[in-house]
């Protein structure tokens, strides 16, 4: 299977372990590599090293200096969701900002403390072989 | 009435109503030519008997005298005699012709001037006294009073006067009496007008101004100077329209107060709201970032409580264990408390989208997601059918969940536990009810209820955040219903609650709950 890239934006080192925790967890080759702010992210993802680009974008919303609406619409202007899904992860966020990325696309969204099977089931559809409609299963959801 | 004003035509019938100059003229100049023409008329009728009594009387003289003239000469047979009285009779003005007639009826002798056409004569006959009988004719000749007799009369006289002379006199006094009433009545005519110009000249004045007046214009004043009754009337009008004028102002200066007032008010609403606004702003992302700060640690925390109990878990004795439940527990705690915050305060922010519920089936699927997670439990639910409300779908479903929630935790313990769903009519209103036989409180605490974080039972005893009805309660005032708990400790809760009214759907449009 091929190896997947995953890019986790997440600014609380805290957090960054426990995520990372989990997804090498997760049944799959992962490539894992983390950003601590949006600068970071940035020059990870628009940057002249850009290439390989990571399958898939964990992206914490409440980052210092550059928030992660801003960097959402950043990779946005150059990226469509089919190239780059991005995943929001957070434990309470406004219901405005969620409706922003809706809008500018995201994969999911997945809140804190992370669901391992949850996460599982929307790596399982990046990696599908025949993705007609990639994103149509991992769906946004809404908090309740 | 109507039919005779109507003799005079629409547009003179419209007048005569309206214009009381119109009116009084009309009055007046009739009143003038009745008087006036009643007047004309008995002086012609007057003149006319006095006349004809004249001729009449003039006449019958002029037939008498004849008739004593000729008598002798008739007597006598001598013609001469009786043509020269009858030329004497004729010599008289207006006498057209006399005729002398004997006792026979034969004609003696007649005089005549030419008849005129288109003239009026009127004829005048007396008898020729004669005598008792021949013996007594020397009585004649001395005079002696003849006793009327016809049968003794000798003859007869006819003479026939022509009236014209005397019809035209009498034509010319028509004429003067019709001039004099002519004239009479232009005088009065002219003086009719002018005294109901002058009449109505106030009450003209004082229309004008009234109109002015209605039209807004107060500084018009009626200049009626005399001291009759339209005098008092005019100075009674400045007066009143002086007492308007001061009133308006009056309520004109309340009225800009007021609106002056209004002004501040609006301004002040205005500065509230911007203030609310901003507050309320300020308020929500308060909200979202303490949720957020406050619920990261705690999300951390139990992060590695797990990683502890999963990486070092085999090296931990039983109390280790024990202790980092213990922290987990606490952790998820304080998570559920912040959710309900949230939860509490996303209530006030939610555009609602209200529709017809079928509350029944609501609490039909809330109680069995009850029974699902805690499928141990024995509650028989009690559910009346067909409930309808109107409302918004979450917010009901997360009412019915608190509500449902709590009859289901302070029923736990009881072996014959039962939740009853209902409703009542009561003064036109329909009345929700959810009833259990459970632990139920004291009433004296009732006020603490529905304020967040305010408990009657020890958490220990029954878990909970301490927020619960307080989210009911802002649900159901959100519809502008009403919620209020009825308890007595150990027999049981009941909670009333009114929601509007829906209406019963065919098909599936309440079935939507399934979430």
């Amino acid at each position: 299977m091929k190896e997947i890239g995953i890019l986790l934006v997440e600014d609380n080192d805290d957090d960054r372990f426990l995520t990372m925790r989990l997804i090498r967890k997760l049944p799959f080759p992962l490539r894992i590599e983390t950003a601590k702010n949006g600068e970071e992210a940035l020059k990870r993802i628009l940057g002249e090293n850009a290439d390989p680009l990571p399958s898939l974008v964990l992206l914490d919303l409440q980052l210092p200096k550059i928030s992660g609406i801003s960097l959402l619409s950043s990779i946005r202007e150059k990226y469509s969701q089919s190239d780059l899904p991005v995943i929001v992860l957070s434990s309470s966020d406004n219901p405005r900002d969620l409706k922003l990325c809706n809008e500018m696309g995201i994969s999911g969204y997945l809140s804190k403390p992370l669901d391992p099977a949850e996460l599982q089931g929307h790596l399982e559809a990046l990696t599908r072989p025949l993705r007609f409609s990639p994103d149509s299963s991992a769906g946004p959801h809404p908090s309740p | 009435m109507p039919s005779i004003l109507n003799l005079f035509g629409p547009v003179f019938t419209e007048k005569l109503r309206k214009s009381f100059r119109v009116r009084l003229f009309v009055g007046i100049t009739l009143l003038i030519l009745f008087v006036s023409s009643g007047f004309a008329f008995l002086l012609f009728y007057q003149q006319y008997q006095a006349q004809s009594d004249k001729r009449t009387t003039e006449g019958s003289l002029m037939a008498k005298l004849l008739a004593r003239d000729v008598r002798l000469a008739v007597f006598s047979g001598n013609r001469e005699e009786i043509l020269q009285a009858a030329r004497g009779t004729m010599s008289l003005p207006d006498v057209q012709s006399v005729e002398i007639y004997d006792r026979a009826g034969i004609l003696l002798g007649k005089l005549a001037n030419p008849a005129k056409t288109d003239v009026r004569y009127t004829v005048f006959t007396d008898r020729i006294p004669g005598l008792l009988n021949r013996q007594l004719e020397q009585q004649l000749i001395v005079g002696k009073q003849w006793d009327g007799n016809p049968e003794n009369s000798v003859g007869s006289v006819r003479v026939v006067v022509d009236e014209s002379r005397a019809d035209a006199r009498l034509h010319k006094t028509i004429l003067m009496a019709l001039l004099a009433t002519t004239l009479f009545l232009a005088f009065g005519i002219i003086a009719a007008f002018r005294l109901a110009k002058s009449m109505s000249r106030p009450i003209a004045q004082l229309s004008a101004c009234a109109t002015a007046l209605k039209n807004g214009d107060d500084s018009v004043r009626a200049a009626i100077e005399t001291s009759d009754e339209l005098g008092d009337l005019a100075h009674s009008f400045n007066s009143m329209i002086e007492a308007i004028r001061m009133r308006t102002k009056d309520l004109e200066e309340a009225l800009e107060e007021l609106y002056q007032l209004n002004v501040a008010l609006e301004d002040k609403v205005q500065k509230r709201t911007a203030q609310l606004e901003s507050a309320n702003r300020e308020l929500e992302s308060f909200n979202y970032s303490a949720s957020h700060d406050l619920r990261a640690p705690l999300t951390r925390l139990a992060g590695f409580c797990d990683a502890l109990k999963e990486e070092y878990g085999t090296i931990l004795d039983e109390q280790g264990i024990h202790y980092i439940n213990r922290i987990a527990a606490t952790g998820d705690q304080m998570d559920r408390v912040l959710s309900a915050l949230l939860t509490l305060y996303q209530i006030q922010q939610r555009e609602m989208t209200p529709r017809n519920l079928d509350l029944s089936e609501l609490v039909s699927a809330v109680a069995a997601s009850f029974r699902q997670r805690e499928p141990e439990r024995e509650v028989s639910f009690n559910i009346q059918e067909n409930v309808m409300v109107f409302g918004d779908m979450k917010l009901i479903w997360l009412a019915l969940e608190n509500l449902l929630g709590n009859a289901w935790k302070f029923t736990r313990g009881r072996s014959d536990a039962t939740i009853e769903f209902g409703h009542v009519e009561q003064a036109g209103e329909s009345i929700c009810f959810i009833r259990d036989n459970g632990a139920g409180f004291d009433m004296t605490y009732y006020e603490k209820l529905f304020q967040p974080f305010q408990r009657l039972h020890n958490i220990d005893e029954f878990p909970g955040t301490g927020v619960g009805l307080a989210i009911v309660q802002r649900i159901i005032s959100r519809h502008g219903g009403r919620i209020w708990l009825e308890s007595s400790e150990g027999v049981g809760t009941t909670c009333y609650f009114i929601l509007p009214k829906g209406r019963e759907e065919q098909g599936a449009g309440s079935r939507g709950y399934a979430q």
